[in-house]
This record gives structure tokens, C-alpha cells and sequence, in this order.
């Protein structure tokens, strides 16, 4: 996943010529579209953070919905305008709370990931050498182990919270981070600004710092809003087959799992988050988008 | 030679620390593959000479070296935990199983998106790229399980409802591409591209009259089974259309771009001047062109489905290698885990080797450059 | 991934075979076992090939294993066939492979007498020995088998001769032929045994037993597909191949039933039950008795949990109210009681019931044991099945309502045999007890203070002797009386939180004919044809 993420981001994106075809309507449509992910990512995030100030029925302890009506479908006119699960915890709450797991761990890892990736592929890509060698060979490694043991072999030594699940994906997406730092500095190190550094008797750890990491933090951040909607998905996926925050606590993916079995009866209880999650990351998508095209539009 | 020497050396080197981490890691998993032996009727004392006979008290390194020394040989052992059967049998039982679903998704998707993003990228911001770019902006956006959980709703519980949205798109195709043909006639231009389309539709509406399978919810039917290909073909439409679509979107974004920026080139525009018609122009001069990053793209999602279709596998329940692993790993069975992973991390490799060579055969420019 | 019910009921399922044999000196007649509807296979029937749909994949098909109807139990039987065999229906056993079976008066020894001229493919014949061999593999020092806790009563296995094998027992022990309908019944070639050793029943070998069937193919978590016997002892076999299937989850199991992918589905999940008995889709039906129920740890091999204190666990039996257990873990439609013994109907339900859940008074003694220093807290270990994930949360709410703040925790199954019988480190773990009208005493025997299967340490003089009691009893009616002795001390000493007896149903499709149904959860095939 990562790997094919990567090179996906080195992909050129359409030409000038090609952009100049598209009609006028286009553009108000793209317009439009961009301005309602804005729009569904301020109301996600800002569920997500004000989730416990907000007037929700109770979404996470089955132990106070004892006499909640269990199961209600959607109804915008009760207290539970988008039902309740089998335990009588409120949806509508649910969202709010799985909202948090996965926003938490999509930008956490993301951010974490990045971080790491980033100074080791700087520094690597900078030294070269055997430090360079050893890089290349972890990663390697790294990319070639199948993902999703790593995750269960993890969830499995530690119990699965919202901390290991996002330093777990964070590891996974270290490699690709390499990859991309270290082929960024390598174009950088040969131009005339660090030349010029290094001829000033800069030391290494200044060009690494001052002069290199600026200019690579840019290209990272833009791959980085297409990571996060891949990690978003990730987490669901865990979520799904349970390796990630356990129930009664919700997330998007633990939230489809256990109403898969019901979705006949109940289709609210997979529809509710799966939607959610489906806009969620679309929207993360358009922006992500919107942003590359930006930046190709700029380095022309 | 001395690059190939280096080559093999480091993919050696690659699965060597991929076996010594699936091992350090499977030493940190709580576990204990005694249980697993013994189920609910064992005694502590039991318990405690079943891990005795599995070699389990044995100190790590003394392990990890047998097992190597093992493996060195082609011999991965046996499992720990019944059924006791060779590691390799039950490797050879599961493999093809991922390799089939994995390699028909990669295959359908090709199928889908080279078509698609060839047509787009011609017709670029006409009305069929903004449709198929939305479709496959979509797709991106649903993970893996939600669209398993979507087509089982759909092909098993609904096979009606999608019976007929099937018909309807085929009569749909089938209408709209006789009406452009004939408006193509009266301009003067070839149709027969466009009526071989209609004529190709009707086709398919009247098989999907004729025949249209009943999907399984689960379960898997061997090639060698007494259903044969029929029966196999059955089985694993589902989970390889699941599989197909996840990875559609990125190969239609790939050779979409790719092939825009070869349809601006020079020998295109100068094989137009030629008055080439356009389907030579597409596929005869810029499909190849443009399809270097697919290869790469392709053969990488192979390798990483290989190791990743678990979640297909559990939501079909098809005894797959990503099954075998997991369970191994509930039973602490680090045998099995072991040379799992070993064998996927080789294939992966493998295929990153391979994808690497055909690029470098391939793609004039690193020729080029390279000389 | 999936791996569902609990434990010990899956594990004892297949040795409880319902017993209800008349008065001591009890015999079995051989008449010969009655078809479903009359009907059976004939020479002109033969043909065709049927699937069924299993929700647990059996490890191994050897007898001397973990052993239920759901894992593995119907491919076994066809595989070896059994000494006896049971009918639910009456109640009563019938002898299969063998000619009779005969208990003194206080059931101390048991006379089996084996029909003559049965061989196995290898053209050795079934002997009294053999017999013998089989059962001694049972109870041999790594043997897994669940029956070795009977098995521990048998003194000698004395060859009479040829045909007849003398059980001496230590104790009384009433329900014999119950061992015998089950794994305990199945004989296994000693020949192959000897060539294959340790890997008896995990490879794809002819003649491993008597049974109508041979095993073509063994694919763990895959397939078991068997093939009929053409020379069977007990005449032609009409369906030629049966293939059992591994499906997860309940209902796409009732689901493949009713595409006709399967034509015989094993269902354990009351919605899928539920679903099959209103589509009037016919099948064998059966309660594995106290089979959701939750074990408390009381204080096993020194430990010091909270549990330990009667007022902690009364507490959390007045708690646990099974009516909401049924609402979360089965939408309502599952068979929720505290008692014992449920449905009511059963002929071994006794008057007295089990404790009513009281979440008032519970409030009050959680109170009271926190007020002598306990900090309310306790841990709950399930199975990670879909189900189990409900019930733990379930639970979770429901002590939570009363003061107890639970941290539950869903594991594998080897996980949780390990926290449970291998640590013993747990407070609550969900452990059913998972009787059969046939042998309750097994089930009930894991609450004996000498018992090798007590996983909870619990101990208590009275409990022993109603277990005794148990143990000894032959017919229904004394079976009856020693649960409601039972059930009175465990209102009194609360060993553990029973909420319900689940129903397990094999739905059977309308072409599937002749099937009979034997102990829990097993079917036999050597009648079944396909119409």
C-alpha cells in the first residue's frame, strides 16, 4: 500500500496543455467540491474535538443505557436521531468518538511516520556511504514484511489502544518516507545553494537542518494529506477485524463489524459509519488532490 | 555481474532480517502453543511436558538457529499445533489460493482500468473522464471490507436488484453506442468500433438473461475439485471483484496521467499529422509509452496483495495464506508464522526484483540514460 | 479467526450423549436404530453427494480428541461408526457396532458384547481387544481426550473373550453407554494407528475405522471431504461423497442452507436457529445445558481474587439479569434462564430454579465488600467470536450498573485456555458448563473439589455430594433429583453465573433423507440417501 502510494506521488500529474481543455463548468464544480470536503472535514474535526462537550446521548458506556431502547433505527426526531446499537449506545455519539480514534491515529501516524522517515532519509540521503547502505537494506526489509503481521504481532504484545495502534501504523509508514526524503536530498545535495553551504564551512548537521530540510518538508507535507486518508482507512480496517480500540469503546470499523452480521435487518448500523468514514476520507482525498495540482501548477 | 552478485546478496540479506524479526516478534507474543495442543483437558503438569516436547524451553538462539538450519534446507518442520502436518504442505495447500485471488483482482483491474483510463485520457475533461474520475475518486475512498460488505449485500442477498442494474447499464451501453455509431455513419466516419461496442453489450444483456450465477456467500472450490473451473470461477468472482476494485483506482489514476503526458509528445502529435486513426494512435503508439509506471505500479500491488488479503479472505472465509498466518499466530504456532512469512517476504522481493528488471528492458529512457 | 462457543461446551458436547436408560441392570436391546421418517437407504437409492456447513474446522479427525458436534463430531462418526448409538427421541440407546451392553445392579461393571463378523478394510476383524486398544489411547499420559475423567473410574478393561469386554469400575458411574455413544464408541484401526502414530487422523489414510465412510480429503480450516465404503458392514452407503465445509458466523451458514450450497448446516447462533425454525426448515434440536455461563475464579491453586468472597459472588449472580444477556447477545431470541437445567420442558429440568437476578440487593453487597477494602475492580476474559464480544460487553454494563468496574478483554481460544486452566489467573472468565441430559455429571463434575477439571478452585462439601449423587444416578428421574440438589447448593454457594442454555440446531434441507440423529450435535449417514 504504502509503496504503490509512492509511487503514485511521484506521478507527474496532467500537463498545462491538457488543463487548458478543461471547460469552464469544471472549475466551479472542482470549486464546489473542494469548498464541501472543507466544509465535512471542519464539522468531523470539529466533532471529534468537542465530542464530550457536546450534547450527545451516551455512545460509549453500556453499562448506563441499561433501559435505552436497544436497536432503535434512525429517527431525527428522538434522542437518537441516528439510532442505537445493540447495546442501546447512541450512533450520532459513536461517530463523534470514532471520529476522534480516527483522526487521532491518521494524523498521528502520519505525523509520527513522517518525522522519522524524514530525518532518516535526510541524513541518509546526505551521508551517504555505508549509513546509506544499512538505510536502504532496514527498509527494504521493512517494506518486504507482510504489514498486517506486524500489526497483529503488535496489537497482540501490547493490548490494542489508540497509542499502539498509531505508533504501529507510524512504523509502516516510515519506508516509503525513506524512500522519498532520501530522493529528494539527492537531487538537493548537487545544487548550488548547499555547494555554496558547504564551501562556507557549514557543518553537516547545519546543512541538514537549514539548508536541506526546508526544502524537502514541502513535497513530504503534500504526500502527507494522502497518507492520512490512507491511514484513516488503515485504522478502519483494523478496527474491522478487531486489532484496534475494542468495543463498547467506538470506531468506524468496529462500529461496521459488529452490525455486519445485522446489515438485513439493521442496515443503520453499518450505513451510519460507514458513510461517515466514506466522506471522511474522500473529502481528506480532495483536498490532497487540490493540493498537488497546486503545487504543479506552482513549480511550473 | 558484479551488480547482480550485489543484487542477490542484498535480497539474501532482506529475507534474513525478515525472518529474524518475525521471530524476535513472535518471542514477544504472549502465547502459548501447549494450549492449542491440548485444549480444555490438559493439566498444568501436561501443559508443561507438551512445551517441554515441542522444544519450547529450549533457549532462544537454539531455536531460531535449528529453525534456520532447517529452512536452509527447504525444510520448514512441522506445526505445532494440531493438525501436525508439514509447514511446507500446508504452505503449498494456502498459496495458490491468495496467489488465484490476488492475481484475477490484479487482472480484472487491469482489464477495467486500462480501457478506462486510455478513453479518459483521450477524451480528457470530457464528460466520460469527469465520470470515471469521480467513480474512481469513489472507489479510493471505500476501504476493502466496506465494498466485500457492499457486493455481498448486493450479488448474494439482492441478486435480483443487481440483475437488473446490470441490464439496464448493458441496454444502456448498447443503445448509446448504436446511436453514436449511426451518427458517426451519417458523418462519414468508421462506426465499426462503436457497433462491435453495441453489438458486444447486446451480448452481454442476453447472457445476463440467460445465465446469471447464484454467488456464495463464503467458502472456496478448488481447480481440481469435481466442480473444475466452473465452480472455481463461482467462488472466487466475489472476492476478486473486492479485490479488483480496491486496486482499480490507483492503476486508472497511473496510466490516466501517464498517458496524457504521451498524448502531448512529439511522436504522437507527429503520428496524427500522419492522419493515424485514433485507436492506433492510442493503443499503437502511446499505450506502451505510457505504460511503464502501470508495470511498476502492478507488480508491486501483487506483491503486497500476496501478504494483504486477509480481509477478503475472512469475508469470504477462503482458505487463504493470510488465514493460515493469522490463526498460526492466535496458536503461537511460530513455525508456521516463520516460513509464512518468509515465503511471502521472498515473493515479494522476488516480484520488486522482477518489476525492477522489466522496467530497466522496458523503458528506453533508463536504457538510455544507463548507457 | 472466528472461533465460536464457548469452550467447554464445545469440548464436552460430544461425549454428553443422553442417557435415560430404564432401572439398574439396564440393557440395551439390538433392534437396530429407527430411521428419520421411516425412510432409508436401499441399493436403487444410492447417488448423489451432499455438503454440510460446520462452524468450527476440527483440528483433527482422530476420536481421541476435543470432541463436538460442530467440530468434527459427524465426520468422525462416519468415519468409525460407534459402539452405540442414541436416540433422543425415546431417550434411549440402541447398540450399533455392538451386539448389547449390560450394567450390574449399582452400575460398577458394564458387559459389552460386540457383534460378530465386522472387520476393518485391512481385513482385521473387531475383537474385544481391539476394543481395549482403542479405549486405552484415550487414557493413555498425553492423551487429550475429554473422556479421561470417566475413564478414571474404569479399573480394568477385562477381555472375556473374543467378542466380550468387562468394564470394572472404581465407583458407580450410571451412564456408560453414553462413553460409548460417543468418541469412547468410536474404534480406531489399531493397525493404521501403529503405522501412523501421533499423526492418527491429521492425514487423508483409508481404513482408519468402521465407519461408512473413508476420509479422501482433510484440509484444516478447509474441507473434510469423505468417500463411501463400498464393502460397509451394515449395507449399501447411498450418498457417495459428503464434503463438510468450515463456515464462519451463524447466519451465512443458514444462509448457504438456504442457497443450497449445503444441505445440512450445524447452527449455534439463536438468530440463525431463530430464522431456520420460522422458514420451517426441519432439523434436530438440542440445549447445551448452563452453556453460557460465566466462571468465577475461587481462589484455584492459591490464588487470592476478589471472587473468592461469597458476597462478590453472590453479587454478581444477583447481577446479571438473563434477560438482558438475551436482548445483547442474541437480540432476544436466544434460551435465557439462570437455572441449570432450561427449557423447562426437559425431562432433567428440576422444580427448583435458579437464583432471580435482584441488581438491588446486589448494589448492597457490592457496597458491602468494598466497605471491607475491595476496590470494586475485576477482570472478565472471553472468547474473541462475535457473539462473545456482545456478551463480554454485555456483562461489562451490567456489573458496571451495580459498582463492579470490569476491564474485559476478548482472546483467542488458546489465549483464554491458557489465562484460565494453564495461569488460572483470571476473576471471571466466560466458561460454559455445557451439560447434556445424557452425562450432566461431566459437565457439573467441573465443580467437584477432587475433580481434575475444576478450573475455579471452587469447593464446597455439599456441592461434592450432589455431584456424587449425579455421578451414580442412572434414570432420568434420579438424574433429575441430583441437578435439583445441585442446583439448590449453587443457589446457596454461587460457583458460577449461569444465564442460559443456548439451542443448537441442524437445519437438514427437504432432498437430505434417512439422517439419524445421535448424541449432541451428531448426525449419522450410513441410512442418509438424497431424493
Amino acid at each position: 500500500m504504502q509503496s504503490s502510494e509512492a509511487t503514485e506521488a511521484r506521478q507527474p500529474a496532467r500537463s498545462g496543455a491538457a488543463r487548458s481543455r478543461a471547460g469552464r463548468g469544471r472549475l466551479e464544480w472542482r470549486t464546489l467540491r473542494l469548498w464541501l470536503a472543507f466544509a465535512w472535514l471542519v464539522v468531523i474535526i470539529g466533532v471529534a474535538v468537542l465530542a464530550d462537550v457536546l450534547p450527545f446521548a451516551e455512545a460509549r458506556n453500556p453499562g448506563k443505557t441499561l433501559y435505552e431502547p436497544a436497536l432503535a433505527t434512525p429517527d431525527l426526531a428522538s434522542g437518537h436521531p441516528l439510532g442505537t446499537d445493540r447495546h442501546g449506545l447512541d450512533l450520532l455519539g459513536g461517530l463523534a468518538y470514532g471520529a476522534r480514534v480516527s483522526l487521532t491515529v491518521g494524523i498521528g501516524a502520519t505525523a509520527l511516520g513522517c518525522l522519522i522517515g524524514m530525518l532518516i532519509g535526510l541524513t541518509a540521503g546526505f551521508v551517504r556511504g555505508r549509513l546509506d547502505a544499512v538505510v536502504g537494506l532496514l527498509t527494504d526489509s521493512m517494506l518486504a514484511f507482510p504489514p498486517l503481521i506486524l500489526l497483529i504481532g503488535a496489537v497482540a504484545v501490547m493490548r490494542p489502544s489508540v497509542l499502539v495502534v498509531t505508533c504501529s501504523l507510524a512504523l509502516l509508514t516510515v519506508p516509503s518516507y525513506v524512500r522519498l526524503a532520501r530522493a529528494h536530498t539527492l537531487t538537493l545535495v548537487p545544487r548550488e545553494f548547499v555547494l555554496q553551504a558547504r564551501a562556507l564551512g557549514a557543518t553537516s548537521s547545519r546543512i541538514v537542518f537549514k539548508e536541506l530540510l526546508p526544502n524537502v518538508v514541502w513535497p513530504m507535507l503534500s504526500y502527507s494529506i494522502v497518507v492520512v486518508a490512507a491511514m484513516i482507512v488503515s485504522e478502519a480496517s483494523l478496527s474491522y477485524l478487531g486489532l484496534s480500540v475494542q468495543r463498547p469503546n467506538p470506531t468506524w470499523g468496529n462500529m461496521i463489524a459488529a452490525g455486519q452480521d445485522s446489515f438485513q435487518q439493521y442496515p443503520h448500523l453499518v450505513l451510519v459509519p460507514a458513510v461517515a468514514m466514506f466522506l471522511t476520507v474522500l473529502s481528506i482525498n480532495a483536498v490532497g488532490e487540490a493540493v498537488r495540482s497546486r503545487e504543479l501548477r506552482n513549480a511550473r | 555481474m558484479r551488480a547482480v552478485l550485489k543484487r542477490v546478496t542484498h535480497l539474501v540479506l532482506v529475507l534474513w532480517l525478515v525472518s529474524l524479526a518475525t521471530f524476535l516478534l513472535l518471542e514477544l507474543v504472549p502465547g502459548d502453543p501447549a494450549t492449542a495442543v491440548l485444549g480444555t483437558s490438559g493439566t498444568p503438569d501436561q501443559y508443561a511436558q507438551v512445551r517441554a516436547q515441542l522444544g519450547l524451553d529450549l533457549p532462544l538462539h537454539e531455536r531460531y538457529l535449528s529453525w534456520l538450519g532447517g529452512a536452509l534446507q527447504g525444510d520448514f518442520g512441522e506445526s505445532l499445533t494440531p493438525p501436525h502436518q508439514d509447514v511446507s504442505a500446508a504452505l503449498a495447500a494456502r498459496l495458490p489460493v491468495t496467489f488465484q485471488i490476488a492475481a484475477c483482482g490484479l487482472l480484472l483491474a487491469l482489464v477495467i482500468s486500462v480501457p478506462t483510463a486510455v478513453w479518459a485520457a483521450h477524451r480528457q475533461g470530457r464528460i466520460f473522464d469527469r465520470w470515471s474520475s469521480s467513480g474512481v475518486f469513489a472507489v479510493m475512498s471505500l476501504p476493502t471490507f466496506l465494498i466485500g460488505i457492499f457486493l455481498i449485500q448486493g450479488f448474494v442477498f439482492h441478486p435480483q436488484a443487481m440483475q437488473t442494474a446490470a441490464l439496464l447499464v448493458a441496454v444502456g451501453v448498447a443503445t448509446g453506442a448504436g446511436w453514436t455509431a449511426q451518427r458517426r455513419a451519417a458523418r462519414g466516419d468508421s462506426p465499426w468500433s462503436l457497433v462491435l461496442v453495441a453489438v458486444l453489450a447486446s451480448v452481454l444483456v442476453l447472457l445476463l438473461i440467460v445465465a446469471w450465477p447464484t454467488f456464495p456467500r463464503q467458502g472456496f472450490s478448488r481447480l481440481g475439485a469435481d466442480g473444475g473451473l466452473a465452480e472455481n470461477l463461482r467462488h472466487i468472482a466475489l472476492p476478486v471483484l473486492t479485490v479488483a476494485l480496491g486496486e482499480l483506482a490507483l492503476f486508472t489514476r497511473v496510466l490516466r496521467s501517464e498517458m496524457i503526458q504521451t498524448l502531448d509528445t512529439g511522436f504522437v502529435e507527429a503520428a496524427r499529422a500522419r492522419g493515424l486513426p485514433t485507436h492506433r494512435i492510442l493503443l499503437g503508439e502511446a499505450l506502451r509509452p505510457a505504460s511503464f509506471s502501470l508495470v511498476t505500479v502492478a507488480g508491486l500491488s501483487l506483491g503486497s496483495l500476496m501478504g494483504g488479503t486477509l480481509i477478503v479472505e475472512v469475508l469470504f472465509n477462503l482458505p487463504g495464506m493470510g488465514r493460515l498466518l493469522v490463526e498460526a499466530i492466535e496458536s503461537n504456532d511460530y513455525v508456521t508464522v516463520q516460513a509464512g512469512v518468509l515465503v511471502l517476504a521472498a515473493i515479494y522481493v522476488l516480484l520488486n526484483a522482477a518489476v525492477d528488471l522489466l522496467y530497466r528492458i522496458l523503458d528506453p529512457r533508463i536504457r538510455h540514460a544507463e548507457q | 479467526m472466528k472461533r465460536s462457543r464457548t469452550l467447554a461446551a464445545a469440548a464436552l458436547s460430544t461425549l454428553l450423549t443422553v442417557a435415560a436408560c430404564g432401572g439398574g441392570g439396564q440393557s440395551a436391546t439390538p433392534e437396530g436404530e429407527a430411521p428419520t421418517g421411516g425412510e432409508a437407504c436401499t441399493a436403487e437409492l444410492a447417488g448423489g453427494k451432499i455438503t454440510m456447513g460446520v462452524g468450527q474446522a476440527t483440528q483433527t479427525l482422530d476420536p481421541v480428541t476435543q470432541n463436538s458436534g460442530g467440530n468434527g463430531g459427524s465426520e468422525r462418526a462416519a468415519l468409525y461408526d460407534t459402539l452405540m448409538t442414541y436416540d433422543p427421541g425415546t431417550n434411549t440407546y440402541a447398540p450399533h457396532l455392538a451386539e448389547s451392553l449390560a450394567s450390574n445392579e449399582d452400575a460398577t461393571e458394564w458387559t459389552l458384547k460386540l457383534r460378530a463378523g465386522i472387520t476393518f478394510p485391512t481385513g482385521n476383524p473387531l475383537t474385544a481387544d481391539v476394543v481395549r486398544q482403542s479405549l486405552e489411547r484415550h487414557s493413555a499420559d498425553a492423551s487429550t481426550s475429554n473422556i479421561v475423567n470417566i475413564l478414571e473410574f474404569v479399573e480394568e478393561l477385562e477381555v472375556v473373550d473374543e467378542l466380550t469386554l468387562k468394564f470394572h469400575l472404581s465407583e458407580p458411574y450410571g451412564t456408560l453407554p453414553f462413553l460409548l455413544a460417543g468418541s469412547g464408541g468410536e474404534i480406531t484401526n489399531p493397525e493404521v494407528v501403529k503405522q501412523l502414530g501421533d499423526k492418527f487422523g491429521q492425514q487423508a489414510t483409508p481404513a482408519m475405522g468402521l465407519g461408512p465412510y473413508d476420509l479422501e480429503r482433510f484440509a484444516p480450516g478447509e474441507e473434510v471431504v469423505l468417500k463411501a465404503k463400498k464393502d460397509y458392514w451394515g449395507g449399501p452407503v447411498c450418498i457417495d461423497e459428503i464434503r463438510f465445509v468450515y463456515i464462519t458466523g451463524g447466519q451465512p451458514t443458514y444462509e448457504a442452507l438456504k442457497l443450497g450450497e449445503v444441505q445440512m448446516a450445524y447452527l449455534t447462533d439463536a438468530r440463525a436457529v431463530d430464522l431456520a425454525k420460522r422458514d420451517g426448515v426441519a432439523g434436530y434440536s438440542s440445549n447445551s445445558f448452563a452453556g453460557a455461563a460465566v466462571l468465577m475464579n475461587n481462589g484455584v491453586r492459591g490464588g487470592k481474587p476478589a471472587t473468592i468472597d461469597p458476597k462478590v459472588r453472590e453479587a454478581i449472580t444477583l447481577a446479571v439479569d438473563p434477560e438482558v444477556m438475551n436482548k445483547r447477545r442474541w437480540d432476544g431470541l436466544g434460551a435465557a434462564s439462570t437455572s441449570l437445567v432450561y427449557p423447562p420442558e426437559s425431562p432433567l429440568a428440576s422444580d427448583v430454579s435458579g437464583p432471580k437476578p435482584d441488581p438491588e440487593r446486589a448494589k448492597e453487597l457490592v457496597a458491602e465488600a468494598k466497605a471491607g477494602g475491595w476496590n470494586g475492580k475485576l477482570n472478565l476474559v472471553c472468547p474473541n467470536d462475535p457473539s462473545n464480544q456482545e456478551a463480554a460487553i454485555a456483562l461489562k454494563a451490567l456489573l458496571y450498573s451495580v459498582g463492579i468496574d470490569v476491564e474485559a478483554s476478548n482472546v483467542a481460544t488458546a489465549d483464554l485456555i491458557k489465562a484460565v486452566i494453564v495461569d488460572a489467573d483470571y476473576d471471571l472468565a466466560c466458561w460454559g458448563v455445557g451439560a447434556q441430559p445424557a452425562s450432566p455429571y461431566l459437565a457439573f463434575s467441573g465443580f467437584h473439589s477432587e475433580s481434575t477439571s475444576n478450573y475455579s478452585g471452587f469447593a464446597n462439601p455439599e456441592m461434592d455430594e450432589a455431584i456424587d449423587a449425579l455421578q451414580a444416578a442412572q434414570s432420568s428421574e434420579q438424574q433429575r433429583e441430583a441437578i435439583g440438589a445441585i442446583q439448590t447448593v449453587w443457589n446457596a454457594a454461587f460457583p458460577a453465573v449461569v444465564y442460559g442454555s443456548p439451542e443448537s440446531y441442524i437445519a437438514v434441507d427437504d432432498s437430505l433423507r434417512g439422517t439419524i440423529q445421535t448424541s449432541w450435535g451428531t448426525v449419522l449417514f450410513h441410512k442418509a440417501f438424497v431424493k
